[in-house]
């Protein structure tokens, strides 16, 4: 072919632009699926937060003072861990998400589990299965464990360090 | 003149074609902006935000502050003392709890008895010997450490800056770039004849490690 043709040369132009196209659209599709993995790790990592978000805003868990307020810095109300049940706990605390969450007392060693008063850890949500990718993580409360006094007032001086674990999948 | 005609139509077919793959390649430039521009603001391979790191720095801070002291670390012993006299007590007999013996009461406390020692209308009649709350509040910080992370933890009291709570870092200029703090105000305002501010910065360090 001889002469110009539209805005180029020759069929070796065509050529070229043609090459150059597929490398485009190749790289192009190469980064956008490489993008997708990225957006669905991402989506864990934001369930997290959903779910700590959603913890300390429940006014349930929110421990009080001695004068039965709620502090206003969040801290664990260990009366209402001890008496909560799991389909409470999950009718409350929602996720697109699986999620299992743990609030160990890292006061109380394990091995002195205590159903009978105080126990060392409280688990909600679902089992945590095997093979499944997982994201674990972990966040520090004060438990805070109340007595009614006589005259209306609550003993709230016995604190323990607790972690949060929170473990969520697809 | 046929195969002029027949030139024609070739090379119009030839234009129309290049046209439509000028047009593809603008398609998938802008594409490829598009990648470049949400892949920067999305992070790589997924990740918690600053603000959730944020967020762990406040709640270690939150919690430690929050801890009562406990039989591994029990309410410390203050010397009172004066040029005739001397008083060993409990930090609680000097400094009333508000409900409960927490490290943020110790801290308060550290602040308030120093106040009393810089008084110098003489109401206190003598000095406390602060030397052993801080290490207390430095072991309960230590203790709580949370996994991944490393930390250090800052007390400014009356220009001077008091680093703990870390086997890391020895000193203020070895703490990484990469790290998010929580702080905590224990400035103390005294209604003498004049108004006395004693301010007191309690600030948190937690990095990833």
């Amino acid at each position: 072919m001889r002469g110009e043709i539209g805005v180029f040369e020759d069929l070796q132009t065509l050529l070229v632009i043609v090459v150059g196209i597929g490398i485009l659209l190749t790289s192009t599709l190469y980064n956008w699926s490489a993008f997708g993995s990225v957006e669905e790790d991402q989506e864990m990592f934001d369930e997290v937060e959903h779910l700590v978000e959603q913890i300390e805003a429940w006014d349930r868990l929110m421990a009080i003072n001695s004068y039965g307020s709620h502090y206003p810095e969040f801290q664990l109300r260990q009366s209402s861990l001890d008496g909560m049940s799991n389909t409470d706990f999950q009718d409350h605390i929602r996720s697109d998400l699986n999620y299992n969450i743990i609030f160990d007392d890292l006061v109380i060693p394990g091995s002195d589990h205590d159903p009978e008063s105080n126990y060392s850890f409280y688990e909600f949500g679902k089992p945590v299965p095997e093979g499944k990718e997982t994201l674990v993580t972990h966040i520090q409360y004060s438990l805070v464990f109340e007595e009614l006094l006589s005259g209306g007032d609550y003993d709230v001086s016995l604190r323990h360090a607790c972690i949060m674990t929170v473990v969520v999948w697809r | 003149m046929r195969r002029y005609f027949a030139f024609r139509a070739t090379r119009q077919g030839l234009v129309a074609i290049y046209d439509a793959l000028l047009f593809l390649m603008v398609v998938i430039l802008i594409s490829e902006g598009m990648f470049l521009y949400t892949a920067t603001t999305a992070g790589r391979n997924g990740e918690l935000s600053d603000d959730h790191y944020q967020h762990l720095a406040d709640t270690g801070r939150i919690m430690v502050e929050a801890l009562s002291l406990n039989e591994s670390y029990p309410m410390p012993m203050i010397e009172w003392s004066n040029s005739t006299d001397n008083e060993t007590r409990p930090l609680d007999h000097w400094v009333a709890p508000s409900e409960a013996d927490t490290v943020q009461w110790l801290l308060d406390s550290f602040v308030e008895l120093t106040r009393r020692n810089e008084d110098e209308s003489g109401s206190w009649n003598g000095t406390y010997d602060t030397g052993t709350i801080m290490p207390i509040v430095n072991a309960i910080f230590a203790e709580n450490r949370l996994v991944g992370t490393d930390h250090a933890w800052l007390f400014l009291y009356l220009g001077e800056v008091e680093l703990f709570g870390s086997n890391a870092v020895g000193s203020v200029e070895d703490l990484p770039e990469d790290r998010w703090a929580s702080s905590s105000n224990y400035t103390l305002v005294v209604n003498e004849p004049t108004v006395i501010s004693y301010e007191a910065e309690l600030r948190y360090f937690i990095w990833l490690q």
